[in-house]
């Protein structure tokens, strides 16, 4: 098990990056999904990926407010989110 | 964490569409040292498959790909150095992520 | 713990940031991928000789 961190900073690698969350927690790695600066704009196979995510116990992290009030991620500025980045054995910039 | 000099193989996850260069320099590198390279494509790393070059790959990394990925970027049919196991899903790529000493994203 | 900084493309204030969070307190270097030529047999050698490595954007 490794502490792994997905981090997405555009619309166009957010799906791609949460699919690359999942795939981890099933290998029981411990890990972060974290989308920087915009909105995700989820479909039905996004919402449900989602779903999976906290199911598995993973986490989900941004700085958009958007992403906090309306799909549950918590919120992180991004001083906190490098302070969580320097815990994780793994980071993978999406 | 591994030690500083740990060996093992050198996990390379490609998510973009240009980083072939970058792919193939670093096998012909882990070549030369005898370090094994395993490669995952996702996302639109995938589309490194489409080009000609990407064959001189085949026998010299272990190479998956994405089959959703794949699929979803319009593409079939087969690829140079990849059978039918390699057509994987994400959990092929945390495999990758639990097994190597060294890792990498282009 | 050693670190390595991959940058695929220039670093911008966000990657910069992170990155110098990350080296806080820690051995760290760098290594720019988009400056052509790149000697991938010196980013295996700091690949293999690092901790961690991490290929930003």
């Amino acid at each position: 098990m490794k502490k792994v961190a997905v981090v997405t900073r555009n619309h166009q690698s957010h799906y791609e990056a949460l699919r690359t969350s999942l795939g981890c927690l099933l290998e029981d790695h411990q890990v972060s999904y974290l989308v920087l600066d915009e909105e995700i704009r989820p479909d039905e196979a996004f919402t449900d990926n989602l779903g999976f995510l906290e199911e598995m116990e993973g986490r989900r992290y941004s700085n958009h407010p958007a992403n906090v009030e309306k799909y549950g991620f918590t919120y992180m500025d991004l001083a906190e989110m490098g302070e969580l980045l320097r815990d994780q054995d793994i980071i993978i910039p999406f | 964490m591994k030690s500083s000099m740990a060996t093992g193989p050198l996990g390379i996850m490609v998510t973009t569409r240009e980083a072939l260069d970058h792919l193939l320099g670093l096998v012909e590198a882990a070549e030369k040292r005898g370090v094994q390279v395993e490669v995952f494509l996702s996302g639109e790393g995938v589309m490194l498959t489409q080009d000609p070059r990407f064959a001189q790959l085949a026998g010299r990394a272990r190479l998956a790909l994405c089959e959703v990925s794949f699929r979803a970027q319009g593409l079939s049919g087969e690829v140079p150095g990849m059978g039918f196991k390699d057509f994987a899903t994400q959990a092929r790529h945390a495999a990758i992520v639990e097994d190597s000493p060294h890792y990498l994203v282009l | 713990m050693k670190i390595l900084h991959v940058f695929r493309h220039p670093p911008d204030g966000v990657t910069r940031e992170l990155a110098t969070i990350l080296s806080r307190d820690r051995e760290a270097a760098e290594f720019n991928l988009f400056q052509e030529p790149v000697d991938y047999d010196r980013l295996l050698e700091l690949i293999i000789n690092h901790d961690q490595v991490v290929s930003w954007w």
